[in-house]
Protein backbone atom coordinates (compact mmCIF):
# COMPACT_ATOMS: atom_id res chain seq x y z
CA UNK A 1 0.00 0.00 0.00
CA UNK A 2 1.20 3.23 -0.86
CA UNK A 3 2.14 5.77 1.76
CA UNK A 4 -0.24 8.57 0.98
CA UNK A 5 -3.14 5.84 1.24
CA UNK A 6 -2.47 4.72 4.71
CA UNK A 7 -1.98 8.45 5.51
CA UNK A 8 -5.59 8.99 4.09
CA UNK A 9 -7.26 5.86 5.63
CA UNK A 10 -6.13 6.70 8.89
CA UNK A 11 -7.29 10.31 8.63
CA UNK A 12 -10.71 9.42 7.52
CA UNK A 13 -11.01 6.80 10.54
CA UNK A 14 -9.98 9.58 12.91
CA UNK A 15 -12.65 11.35 11.60
CA UNK A 16 -15.51 9.00 11.64
CA UNK A 17 -14.64 8.00 15.16
CA UNK A 18 -14.71 11.71 15.88
CA UNK A 19 -18.73 11.89 14.22
CA UNK A 20 -19.37 8.78 15.93
CA UNK A 21 -18.13 10.36 19.21
CA UNK A 22 -20.65 13.35 18.54
CA UNK A 23 -24.20 11.48 17.60
CA UNK A 24 -24.04 9.08 20.38
CA UNK A 25 -26.79 9.88 22.51
CA UNK A 26 -25.66 10.11 26.39
CA UNK A 27 -26.83 7.82 28.77
CA UNK A 28 -29.32 10.55 30.39
CA UNK A 29 -30.83 10.43 26.83
CA UNK A 30 -31.28 6.78 26.49
CA UNK A 31 -33.31 6.82 29.92
CA UNK A 32 -35.44 9.86 28.40
CA UNK A 33 -39.38 9.76 29.58
CA UNK A 34 -41.54 10.18 26.97
CA UNK A 35 -43.39 13.12 27.12
CA UNK A 36 -46.62 13.96 26.19
CA UNK A 37 -47.76 17.80 26.14
CA UNK A 38 -51.13 18.47 26.84
CA UNK A 39 -52.93 21.82 27.12
CA UNK A 40 -55.42 22.69 30.23
CA UNK A 41 -58.31 21.10 29.58
CA UNK A 42 -56.92 18.08 26.63
CA UNK A 43 -56.92 14.48 27.57
CA UNK A 44 -53.36 13.47 27.37
CA UNK A 45 -52.65 9.70 27.24
CA UNK A 46 -49.23 8.21 27.81
CA UNK A 47 -48.47 4.62 28.79
CA UNK A 48 -50.60 3.62 31.96
CA UNK A 49 -51.68 7.30 32.53
CA UNK A 50 -54.72 9.36 31.10
CA UNK A 51 -55.00 12.55 32.64
CA UNK A 52 -56.88 16.01 32.27
CA UNK A 53 -56.04 18.85 33.96
CA UNK A 54 -59.39 21.14 34.44
CA UNK A 55 -58.08 23.79 35.86
CA UNK A 56 -54.97 25.56 37.60
CA UNK A 57 -55.50 27.99 41.02
CA UNK A 58 -52.98 30.05 42.98
CA UNK A 59 -53.85 30.94 46.10
CA UNK A 60 -52.45 32.33 49.67
CA UNK A 61 -53.90 29.54 51.80
CA UNK A 62 -54.63 26.04 50.76
CA UNK A 63 -57.70 24.33 52.29
CA UNK A 64 -59.10 20.69 52.94
CA UNK A 65 -61.06 18.88 55.43
CA UNK A 66 -60.89 21.37 58.08
CA UNK A 67 -56.74 21.95 57.26
CA UNK A 68 -55.59 25.03 56.61
CA UNK A 69 -52.46 26.26 55.32
CA UNK A 70 -50.16 29.39 54.43
CA UNK A 71 -48.69 29.22 51.05
CA UNK A 72 -48.20 30.56 48.56
CA UNK A 73 -50.52 27.65 46.86
CA UNK A 74 -50.29 26.47 43.42
CA UNK A 75 -53.18 24.19 43.11
CA UNK A 76 -53.98 21.84 40.20
CA UNK A 77 -57.74 20.32 39.87
CA UNK A 78 -57.31 17.28 37.09
CA UNK A 79 -59.13 14.00 36.02
CA UNK A 80 -56.66 10.64 36.05
CA UNK A 81 -57.27 7.20 35.43
CA UNK A 82 -55.10 3.96 34.46
CA UNK A 83 -55.07 2.66 31.28
CA UNK A 84 -53.59 -0.87 31.34
CA UNK A 85 -53.32 -2.18 35.05
CA UNK A 86 -53.99 -1.34 37.98
CA UNK A 87 -51.06 -2.53 39.12
CA UNK A 88 -48.24 0.39 40.76
CA UNK A 89 -51.01 2.53 39.03
CA UNK A 90 -50.44 5.45 41.22
CA UNK A 91 -49.88 9.54 41.08
CA UNK A 92 -46.39 9.28 42.39
CA UNK A 93 -44.67 11.79 40.38
CA UNK A 94 -45.70 15.58 40.17
CA UNK A 95 -43.18 18.00 40.44
CA UNK A 96 -43.69 22.03 38.86
CA UNK A 97 -40.32 23.11 37.03
CA UNK A 98 -39.37 26.63 37.21
CA UNK A 99 -36.63 28.57 36.19
CA UNK A 100 -34.07 25.97 37.01
CA UNK A 101 -36.13 24.66 39.97
CA UNK A 102 -37.82 21.55 40.57
CA UNK A 103 -40.83 21.52 43.32
CA UNK A 104 -42.68 18.39 44.24
CA UNK A 105 -46.65 18.20 44.98
CA UNK A 106 -47.12 18.96 48.44
CA UNK A 107 -47.54 15.45 50.98
CA UNK A 108 -49.07 17.64 53.34
CA UNK A 109 -53.04 18.16 52.11
CA UNK A 110 -54.99 15.00 54.01
CA UNK A 111 -56.41 14.47 51.11
CA UNK A 112 -54.85 15.13 47.43
CA UNK A 113 -54.69 13.31 44.62
CA UNK A 114 -50.81 12.98 44.68
CA UNK A 115 -49.47 9.49 45.31
CA UNK A 116 -53.68 8.23 45.42
CA UNK A 117 -54.58 5.06 43.77
CA UNK A 118 -56.06 5.15 40.05
CA UNK A 119 -58.21 2.82 38.37
CA UNK A 120 -58.41 1.12 34.84
CA UNK A 121 -60.47 3.51 32.60
CA UNK A 122 -62.30 5.30 35.57
CA UNK A 123 -61.02 8.97 35.94
CA UNK A 124 -60.50 9.91 39.63
CA UNK A 125 -60.45 13.93 40.17
CA UNK A 126 -59.07 15.34 43.09
CA UNK A 127 -56.25 18.10 43.07
CA UNK A 128 -52.86 18.12 44.18
CA UNK A 129 -51.09 21.38 45.53
CA UNK A 130 -47.84 23.02 45.28
CA UNK A 131 -46.48 24.67 48.01
CA UNK A 132 -43.76 27.27 46.20
CA UNK A 133 -42.08 30.93 47.20
CA UNK A 134 -43.16 34.12 46.21
CA UNK A 135 -41.44 34.41 43.32
CA UNK A 136 -42.45 31.29 41.02
CA UNK A 137 -45.86 33.64 40.76
CA UNK A 138 -43.84 36.65 39.15
CA UNK A 139 -42.15 33.86 36.37
CA UNK A 140 -43.53 33.18 33.09
CA UNK A 141 -42.98 29.55 32.40
CA UNK A 142 -43.80 26.61 34.39
CA UNK A 143 -43.77 23.23 33.67
CA UNK A 144 -45.88 20.81 35.20
CA UNK A 145 -44.99 16.71 34.82
CA UNK A 146 -47.29 14.19 35.81
CA UNK A 147 -46.02 10.06 35.90
CA UNK A 148 -46.51 7.42 37.70
CA UNK A 149 -43.36 6.04 38.98
CA UNK A 150 -41.19 8.99 41.47
CA UNK A 151 -38.64 7.68 39.01
CA UNK A 152 -39.92 9.32 35.67
CA UNK A 153 -37.25 7.37 33.67
CA UNK A 154 -38.25 5.51 30.75
CA UNK A 155 -41.93 5.76 30.94
CA UNK A 156 -44.39 8.31 30.04
CA UNK A 157 -44.93 11.72 31.62
CA UNK A 158 -48.08 13.89 30.74
CA UNK A 159 -46.42 17.75 30.78
CA UNK A 160 -48.49 20.92 30.34
CA UNK A 161 -46.90 23.84 30.31
CA UNK A 162 -48.39 26.62 32.22
CA UNK A 163 -47.77 30.93 32.72
CA UNK A 164 -47.45 31.55 36.98
CA UNK A 165 -47.37 34.89 36.45
CA UNK A 166 -51.18 35.23 34.26
CA UNK A 167 -52.84 33.07 37.42
CA UNK A 168 -55.32 35.10 39.63
CA UNK A 169 -54.14 34.98 42.91
CA UNK A 170 -57.04 34.64 45.61
CA UNK A 171 -57.27 34.35 49.66
CA UNK A 172 -57.76 31.05 50.05
CA UNK A 173 -58.68 28.31 47.79
CA UNK A 174 -60.48 24.48 48.43
CA UNK A 175 -59.17 21.68 47.29
CA UNK A 176 -61.54 19.44 45.68
CA UNK A 177 -62.03 16.30 47.21
CA UNK A 178 -60.70 12.83 45.85
CA UNK A 179 -63.45 11.14 43.86
CA UNK A 180 -64.96 9.68 41.21
CA UNK A 181 -65.09 12.01 38.25
CA UNK A 182 -68.52 11.55 36.67
CA UNK B 1 18.56 -5.10 18.90
CA UNK B 2 16.34 -4.01 21.85
CA UNK B 3 19.66 -5.77 24.57
CA UNK B 4 22.10 -2.99 22.88
CA UNK B 5 19.88 -0.68 22.76
CA UNK B 6 18.66 -0.60 26.62
CA UNK B 7 22.57 -1.74 28.27
CA UNK B 8 22.62 1.85 28.88
CA UNK B 9 20.04 1.38 31.44
CA UNK B 10 21.50 -1.18 33.69
CA UNK B 11 24.66 0.77 33.88
CA UNK B 12 23.36 3.80 34.78
CA UNK B 13 21.00 1.48 37.50
CA UNK B 14 24.47 -0.16 38.74
CA UNK B 15 25.96 2.73 39.22
CA UNK B 16 22.97 4.14 41.92
CA UNK B 17 24.38 4.14 45.45
CA UNK B 18 21.81 1.70 47.04
CA UNK B 19 23.65 2.31 50.07
CA UNK B 20 22.00 5.57 50.52
CA UNK B 21 18.04 5.18 49.14
CA UNK B 22 17.34 4.36 53.00
CA UNK B 23 18.67 7.38 53.87
CA UNK B 24 17.63 9.51 51.08
CA UNK B 25 14.03 8.20 51.35
CA UNK B 26 13.96 9.08 55.39
CA UNK B 27 15.46 12.83 54.39
CA UNK B 28 12.40 13.27 51.83
CA UNK B 29 10.15 11.95 54.34
CA UNK B 30 10.77 14.51 57.07
CA UNK B 31 11.20 17.03 54.44
CA UNK B 32 7.73 16.49 53.68
CA UNK B 33 6.37 16.21 57.05
CA UNK B 34 8.26 19.72 58.28
CA UNK B 35 6.49 21.17 54.75
CA UNK B 36 3.17 20.36 56.42
CA UNK B 37 3.78 21.21 60.07
CA UNK B 38 5.75 18.91 61.77
CA UNK B 39 4.62 16.35 63.77
CA UNK B 40 2.73 18.33 66.11
CA UNK B 41 -0.78 17.55 66.80
CA UNK B 42 -3.47 19.24 64.03
CA UNK B 43 -4.74 22.30 66.51
CA UNK B 44 -8.93 21.23 65.96
CA UNK B 45 -10.71 23.65 63.77
CA UNK B 46 -12.69 26.02 66.28
CA UNK B 47 -16.66 25.90 64.67
CA UNK B 48 -18.10 29.06 64.66
CA UNK B 49 -20.41 29.21 67.88
CA UNK B 50 -23.93 30.25 67.44
CA UNK B 51 -27.27 31.00 70.34
CA UNK B 52 -30.98 29.95 69.74
CA UNK B 53 -32.13 32.26 66.91
CA UNK B 54 -28.89 32.98 64.83
CA UNK B 55 -28.66 31.24 61.34
CA UNK B 56 -26.23 28.86 59.73
CA UNK B 57 -26.60 28.51 55.78
CA UNK B 58 -24.77 26.61 53.34
CA UNK B 59 -25.76 25.56 49.71
CA UNK B 60 -28.09 22.75 50.91
CA UNK B 61 -29.83 24.55 53.64
CA UNK B 62 -30.62 27.67 55.82
CA UNK B 63 -30.87 26.81 59.42
CA UNK B 64 -32.22 28.78 62.53
CA UNK B 65 -32.25 26.64 65.72
CA UNK B 66 -35.06 28.43 68.27
CA UNK B 67 -35.60 26.81 70.73
CA UNK B 68 -34.89 23.63 72.90
CA UNK B 69 -37.74 22.01 74.96
CA UNK B 70 -38.02 19.09 77.36
CA UNK B 71 -41.04 17.63 77.35
CA UNK B 72 -42.85 14.41 78.93
CA UNK B 73 -44.27 12.91 75.70
CA UNK B 74 -44.39 13.73 71.73
CA UNK B 75 -46.22 11.49 69.81
CA UNK B 76 -47.15 13.20 67.31
CA UNK B 77 -44.18 14.26 66.77
CA UNK B 78 -43.26 10.43 65.74
CA UNK B 79 -41.68 9.58 68.65
CA UNK B 80 -42.45 7.13 71.70
CA UNK B 81 -41.27 7.15 75.29
CA UNK B 82 -41.09 3.87 77.91
CA UNK B 83 -41.00 4.88 81.19
CA UNK B 84 -37.57 6.76 82.21
CA UNK B 85 -37.61 8.39 79.24
CA UNK B 86 -38.03 12.02 78.01
CA UNK B 87 -38.46 13.89 74.63
CA UNK B 88 -36.00 16.35 73.50
CA UNK B 89 -36.74 18.70 70.80
CA UNK B 90 -35.37 21.37 68.75
CA UNK B 91 -38.22 24.18 66.90
CA UNK B 92 -35.54 24.79 63.91
CA UNK B 93 -36.49 27.14 61.05
CA UNK B 94 -35.34 25.54 57.72
CA UNK B 95 -35.21 26.70 54.33
CA UNK B 96 -34.05 24.45 51.15
CA UNK B 97 -31.23 26.66 49.33
CA UNK B 98 -31.00 23.95 46.62
CA UNK B 99 -32.77 23.55 43.34
CA UNK B 100 -34.69 20.03 44.08
CA UNK B 101 -36.91 19.01 46.64
CA UNK B 102 -35.18 17.42 49.64
CA UNK B 103 -36.63 14.60 51.99
CA UNK B 104 -36.00 14.94 55.60
CA UNK B 105 -36.70 11.22 56.23
CA UNK B 106 -33.26 9.13 58.11
CA UNK B 107 -29.93 10.02 56.56
CA UNK B 108 -31.14 12.82 54.36
CA UNK B 109 -31.40 16.94 54.70
CA UNK B 110 -32.21 17.67 58.34
CA UNK B 111 -31.70 14.32 59.61
CA UNK B 112 -27.92 13.78 58.94
CA UNK B 113 -27.35 17.86 59.64
CA UNK B 114 -28.63 18.29 63.13
CA UNK B 115 -27.37 16.78 65.81
CA UNK B 116 -27.15 16.92 69.59
CA UNK B 117 -23.14 17.66 70.19
CA UNK B 118 -22.88 15.17 73.10
CA UNK B 119 -24.49 12.07 70.93
CA UNK B 120 -23.74 13.33 67.61
CA UNK B 121 -24.58 9.87 66.10
CA UNK B 122 -27.63 9.55 67.11
CA UNK B 123 -30.68 11.13 64.19
CA UNK B 124 -33.51 13.11 65.18
CA UNK B 125 -36.06 9.89 66.41
CA UNK B 126 -39.02 12.16 65.17
CA UNK B 127 -38.94 14.47 62.01
CA UNK B 128 -42.42 16.54 61.95
CA UNK B 129 -43.79 20.13 60.83
CA UNK B 130 -44.44 23.01 63.34
CA UNK B 131 -48.06 24.10 62.13
CA UNK B 132 -49.74 20.60 60.80
CA UNK B 133 -47.47 17.76 62.34
CA UNK B 134 -46.99 16.37 58.63
CA UNK B 135 -44.13 13.83 59.33
CA UNK B 136 -40.83 13.47 57.34
CA UNK B 137 -42.09 16.90 55.40
CA UNK B 138 -40.10 17.60 52.08
CA UNK B 139 -38.56 21.26 52.28
CA UNK B 140 -39.44 22.40 48.92
CA UNK B 141 -36.43 25.17 47.15
CA UNK B 142 -37.13 28.78 49.05
CA UNK B 143 -39.91 27.56 51.32
CA UNK B 144 -39.44 28.10 54.57
CA UNK B 145 -40.89 25.59 57.35
CA UNK B 146 -40.20 25.39 60.69
CA UNK B 147 -39.46 21.77 61.85
CA UNK B 148 -39.77 20.06 64.98
CA UNK B 149 -36.66 17.79 65.64
CA UNK B 150 -37.29 15.14 68.83
CA UNK B 151 -34.89 12.60 70.33
CA UNK B 152 -35.58 10.50 72.88
CA UNK B 153 -33.56 10.75 75.94
CA UNK B 154 -33.24 9.63 79.45
CA UNK B 155 -35.51 11.50 81.64
CA UNK B 156 -32.45 12.33 84.12
CA UNK B 157 -29.84 13.68 81.32
CA UNK B 158 -31.03 16.75 81.06
CA UNK B 159 -32.85 19.56 82.91
CA UNK B 160 -34.86 22.71 82.35
CA UNK B 161 -32.28 25.64 82.33
CA UNK B 162 -29.03 23.54 81.34
CA UNK B 163 -27.39 23.58 78.11
CA UNK B 164 -27.72 22.13 75.12
CA UNK B 165 -24.73 21.65 72.70
CA UNK B 166 -26.16 21.11 68.81
CA UNK B 167 -24.22 20.68 65.93
CA UNK B 168 -24.77 21.80 62.20
CA UNK B 169 -23.52 20.08 59.64
CA UNK B 170 -22.66 20.65 56.39
CA UNK B 171 -22.73 18.33 53.34
CA UNK B 172 -21.59 17.96 50.04
CA UNK B 173 -23.28 17.83 46.77
CA UNK B 174 -22.66 14.42 45.56
CA UNK B 175 -23.46 12.62 42.21
CA UNK B 176 -24.48 9.09 41.44
CA UNK B 177 -22.28 7.10 39.90
CA UNK B 178 -23.02 3.16 38.82
CA UNK B 179 -26.51 2.03 39.31
CA UNK B 180 -27.39 5.81 41.54
CA UNK B 181 -28.34 7.89 39.43
CA UNK B 182 -29.39 11.58 40.30
CA UNK B 183 -27.73 14.15 42.73
CA UNK B 184 -28.03 13.87 46.31
CA UNK B 185 -26.36 15.32 49.59
CA UNK B 186 -23.71 13.13 51.79
CA UNK B 187 -20.39 13.77 54.29
CA UNK B 188 -21.68 15.74 56.82
CA UNK B 189 -19.10 17.90 58.16
CA UNK B 190 -19.56 19.73 61.56
CA UNK B 191 -19.45 23.64 60.44
CA UNK B 192 -21.13 25.38 63.56
CA UNK B 193 -22.48 24.93 67.55
CA UNK B 194 -25.81 26.16 68.70
CA UNK B 195 -25.64 26.44 72.41
CA UNK B 196 -29.22 26.79 73.54
CA UNK B 197 -31.03 27.10 76.83
CA UNK B 198 -33.82 23.98 77.66
CA UNK B 199 -36.88 24.86 78.36
CA UNK B 200 -38.82 22.15 80.87
CA UNK B 201 -42.26 22.46 80.06
CA UNK B 202 -43.53 19.49 82.21
CA UNK B 203 -46.54 17.45 80.14
CA UNK B 204 -47.00 20.04 77.85
CA UNK B 205 -50.14 20.85 77.91
CA UNK B 206 -50.00 22.75 80.83
CA UNK B 207 -47.88 24.66 80.14
CA UNK B 208 -48.04 28.13 79.75
CA UNK B 209 -45.75 29.54 77.32
CA UNK B 210 -46.35 28.84 73.29
CA UNK B 211 -47.31 25.67 73.67
CA UNK B 212 -44.72 22.90 71.97
CA UNK B 213 -47.74 20.71 73.02
CA UNK B 214 -50.14 21.97 70.30
CA UNK B 215 -47.31 20.14 67.78
CA UNK B 216 -49.09 16.85 69.73
CA UNK B 217 -52.63 18.16 69.35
Amino acid sequence: MRRWAAALGGTALVVAAWGIALVTPEDAEAERSFVVPVEIGDRGEGRNLAVTVTGIRAADAATIDGWVAEGPWLIVDLEAAAVQSELRAQLSHATLSVDGRTFRASERPPDSLFRSALAVGVPRSGSIAFELPEEVFGDDLAVLSLGLSADPRLDSLIELHLEPSSLDRVEEAELMSSGWAR
Amino acid sequence: MPKRRFRWVRVAADRVPTKWVAGIGIGVFLAATAAFGGLETVEAVSLPELSAGEEHRNDQLAVTVKRAVLIDELPLAGVTVEPGERVLALIVDAENRWDEPLPTTRGYSLSSTVALADHPEVEPQGISRYDDTTANPWLQPGVLATIVLAWVVPADRHAGGDDVRVVLNDETLMTGTAVISGQYWDDPVPAAIVTLDIEDVGAGRDAAEPDPGAVGE
